[in-house]
């Protein structure tokens, strides 16, 4: 039994990465927009081995300053570069737009805010969040299954209840309809983005038909963006995006592409043109068969292997959706209609809400946006000393 | 605001398991009459397949002119064929000729040094542009990825480094002869339809991925530094002034050489009979015509005798490359290389991790890469390193000379040693864990070795490498007059603010 051995949890983080190492195990932690995930990856010999190191950083994490330091300082450093790479800068500014600049959903850490993060700031944070009530746990893996539910049980089943974690907070966004411009003078291309917040989420029966909707405009490589802008027209490498639909909470209609400098206007007239399209263009009988084909031939992969099927569950699980869902996804999909898709088309697709951002170095542009669209918003995206205030 | 925690955790299969005589036994390598080698090992856990097909062509291919037409030629090979993508192949095989004739009076007349008329070189490039749009006329517009969209395709891509071009994809299972069809029908019949427009969209991806990137930007610098014979100094994409001006015809004639069947591996791997498969490919893929493998590249980079540095001077932050020339992969010394990499920046106990990162603090990020830009030929051993707000690329230049010294002068520890090689253990069985990533390394170990074995003798040839062995390549490869360094330099934009990275 596990609990027998040596309490190698009691090592410090160099002795553990050492421990797990010298094993080929991993042991890592990632933090989301609403989740946070720590996983074990080991091999089957040195499971009992390594497990206890796994639940003890989960339910008691040491939190040692020197790791915090080190973590605040890879944090900074990503702060220092997040203006270098163009296309990052578009991403991160298309959300502050759409979301607004302090909603927890576009938020950025600032060297203010990393610098004000304490030890107990952590511990706290741990106290709240970590619970079991609080965590779904999926285990995947050449194992008994009746010999791993004991060792699990051994391990969890006094671990104390706490306190629910409330639910996300709401969106509240508005849309910024307009053009907004970030000035990039050491780049060749235009990042060009096209948001607006949408509202709908995936339990929603209209979420099959906007699904097929999104593979006609931007599907595999057949789809209308890469088809018309990238093959025909030779605009751009990367083309895509589409309506956005969340689990818990609305998200973002997002269109975006990178062109070079000198066919920017020509490339956003062209891709307002393609999302206009998809409430004038009628969808053709050919392009809702390849749309529904491709998703639902494509459905073997996501359960080809265990693994796969086990992060569905657990997504599923997470955000509180019945454990048929993949299957009743199928059944929708193959439902839609040209008219279904039309409606919603009609529905939750908004030219007139767009929120145009263009990241790149003006002067090389056809003309100038102002020119082309009369009024542009400058985005100033100067990265705050520590002490400032953020914007 | 967090919300709920999700953990996940994995057992991997345990290594005896998957080793070498039990992956044989499932696989079975048929080499066809036209020189094509196939592996296809079976997997039946889901009813798919993946496949991956190698065909041993890269820029070290490439003389200057055509730098970037062998990743040109991998966006072609999208465009379908006689069959797919045509209404009528044979009026748009006449058209197509009309563009080429169009582009090569075009050409020659734009790149007149002396005594160009710009007049007739408007005239002609609008001559060459009609002559496309008519030859337009027969396409149908990205058809070979509808036909893959709408047969539930995963996974579709391909891509081109140095050594070789890579195309692969997943598909259901019971698709295996619309892939054989489509995947034999690109090589068989290729057709240089779009050619033109997508040039401009390699460009574009030149312009995203290299110009402007720093971290593009950069290495592109390096690799030009430390190279001056050899091609692999040249960017895989291509100069700009050779995506301006190669044709479809220089296309053609560059798959003439090297798409021969004698010069490509296919590997297929998942829910496959070989019984039921192989005669399926056999029938398809032999239809591939017969012909004499390319010439080996001649140039060999000569020893570097003086130590060279490259800065670039511009606003963003610090980025650092360093490189040492050493021998090609099939080197005995290999496996050393690859034991120095891991022990240098392999995890959280690596020693740059625990110097630069930890310790010192000057980098968020330090790696060590055996083999860059490519393997087949001699190449390098890079170092790559993010400084930390506030360092400099000097810091990062001491700091890695230290622990350089440190590995020519004292020995890895056995527990080291150790943890090394189960890493690379583990580490192949996780990647060979997907069929995808099976399919990839049977077909690429298979071309760069002559045989798919080698991927597990690799691991045998890594279980030999002794501490001495370690110090003993150390010595000789780590010197300075070895030495490219390359780093962004940004103190000087926070004076004048010059502008960096353009064309």
């Amino acid at each position: 039994m596990f609990r027998r051995i040596k309490p190698a949890w009691s090592a410090s983080g160099d002795q553990l990465d050492d421990i797990l190492e010298a094993r080929a195990a991993r042991v890592e932690t990632g933090g989301g927009e609403d989740s946070t995930r720590i996983s074990l990856d080991v091999l089957k010999g040195d499971f009992d081995f390594v497990f206890p190191i796994f639940v003890e950083l989960l339910q008691k994490p040491a939190f040692r300053q020197d790791k915090i330091d080190l973590a605040k300082t890879q944090t900074r450093t990503g702060i220092s570069r997040r203006n270098d790479e163009p296309q990052s800068i578009m991403f991160r500014e298309a959300q502050k737009l759409a979301y607004g600049p302090d909603s927890p959903y576009a938020r950025t850490p600032e060297y203010a805010t990393i610098n004000n993060i304490t030890r107990d700031d952590l511990i706290a944070f741990h106290n709240r969040f970590v619970h079991p009530n609080n965590i779904v746990m999926g285990f995947v893996g050449d194992f008994d299954t009746a010999a791993m539910e004991k060792k699990l049980r051994d391990a969890f089943s006094s671990w104390q209840r706490g306190e629910k974690a409330p639910p996300a907070p709401p969106v509240n966004a508005a849309p910024k309809t307009g053009f907004y411009f970030v000035s990039k003078e050491d780049v060749t291309q235009a990042n060009i983005a096209a948001v607006y917040p949408t509202t709908l989420l995936r339990r929603d029966p209209d979420f099959y038909a906007v699904e097929v909707m999104n593979a006609i405009l931007s599907g595999g490589f057949s789809g209308r963006l890469l088809t018309d802008i990238r093959s025909k027209a030779g605009l751009a490498y990367n083309v895509g995006g589409g309506l956005g639909v969340g689990w818990d909470r609305p998200v973002l209609f997002n269109v975006f592409m990178s062109t070079k400098s000198p066919t920017t206007i020509q490339s956003i007239d062209l891709l307002k043109q393609e999302i206009s399209d998809l409430q004038t263009k009628p969808f053709t009988a050919e392009e809702l068969q390849l749309a529904k084909d491709t998703i639902l031939n494509r459905y073997v992969f996501s359960v080809a292997s265990k693994a796969q099927i086990l992060g569905q569950r657990q997504l599923l699980e997470f955000y509180g959706y019945p454990a048929d869902y993949i299957e009743r996804f199928r059944k929708g999909i193959a439902a839609v209609t040209a008219a279904d898709v039309e409606r919603v088309a009609k529905k939750y697709v908004h030219p007139d809400q767009l929120a145009v951002l263009v990241v790149g170095n003006q002067k090389e542009f056809e003309k100038p946006l102002a020119t082309a669209y009369g009024k542009v918003t400058p985005i100033d995206v100067t990265i705050p000393e520590a002490g400032k205030s953020v914007r | 605001m967090k919300r709920l925690l999700a953990a996940l955790f994995t057992l991997a299969l345990p290594i005896s398991a998957q080793d070498l005589a039990s992956i044989e036994k499932r696989v079975t390598v048929r080499k066809l009459d036209n020189g094509l080698t196939i592996i296809m090992m079976e997997r039946h856990e889901a009813p798919v397949f993946s496949y991956a097909t190698v065909v041993n062509v890269g820029s070290a291919q490439e003389v200057p002119g055509i730098t970037g037409l062998a990743h040109m030629f991998e966006h072609m090979a999208f465009k379908g064929s006689e069959d797919v993508g045509a209404t009528n192949y044979d009026a748009e095989r006449v058209a197509l000729q009309k563009v080429e004739e169009a582009y090569a009076a075009y050409d020659t007349e734009r790149r007149k040094s002396v005594g160009r008329d710009d007049a007739k070189v408007a005239q002609l490039e609008k001559a060459w542009k009609d002559a496309i749009e008519a030859a337009n006329k027969y396409v149908v517009a990205e058809e070979f990825s509808r036909i893959l969209d709408q047969a539930g395709s995963v996974g579709v891509n391909a891509f081109t480094n140095t050594d070789e071009t890579v195309y692969f994809y997943s598909l259901p299972s019971n698709r295996l002869e619309l892939w054989t069809f489509l995947e034999s029908e690109r090589f068989l019949h290729p057709v240089f339809r779009e050619f033109y427009k997508e040039r401009d969209v390699v460009t574009e991806e030149r312009r995203l991925s290299t110009e402007s990137r720093p971290q593009g930007r950069l290495r592109e610098e390096f690799l030009s530094a430390a190279f001056k014979a050899h091609p692999y100094g040249s960017p895989v994409i291509g100069w700009p002034s050779d995506l301006k001006a190669f044709s479809a015809t220089d296309a053609a004639a560059f798959f003439k050489k090297y798409y021969v069947p004698s010069n490509m591996v296919i590997a297929v791997v998942g829910d496959v009979k070989p019984s039921e498969a192989l005669p399926l490919l056999e029938k398809y893929f032999g239809r591939l015509p017969k012909a004499p493998p390319p010439e080996p590249v001649r140039t060999i980079e000569p020893a570097q005798t003086a130590e060279r540095t490259v800065v670039l001077h511009e606003k963003s932050q610090p980025i650092y490359i360093e490189g040492y020339h050493r021998p090609a992969a099939t080197d005995p010394d290999d496996p050393v290389y690859d034991v120095i990499a891991i022990l240098l920046s392999g995890g959280r106990t690596s020693h740059l991790y625990r110097s630069l990162v930890r310790d010192k603090k000057i980098a968020a990020f330090a790696n060590a890469s055996p083999n860059s830009p490519g393997g087949k030929y001699p190449s390098l051993f890079t170092f790559n390193a993010v400084t930390t707000p506030g360092h400099t690329p000097a810091e990062i230049t001491a700091a890695i000379a230290e622990e350089i010294d440190k590995i020519k002068n004292q020995d890895a520890t056995p527990e080291e040693l150790q943890s090394v090689k189960t890493r690379v253990k583990a580490g192949l069985l996780r990647q060979l864990d997907s069929n995808a990533g099976m399919a990839f390394n049977l077909a690429l170990t298979q071309t760069e070795y002559g045989d798919w074995r080698e991927l597990f003798r690799q691991i045998d040839r890594i279980d030999k490498v002794t501490a001495a062995d370690v110090r003993r390549v150390a010595n000789q490869t780590f010197n300075p007059n070895n030495r490219t360094i390359a780093y962004i330099d940004n103190s000087q934009s926070q004076k004048s603010a010059p502008k960096g990275g353009t064309q």
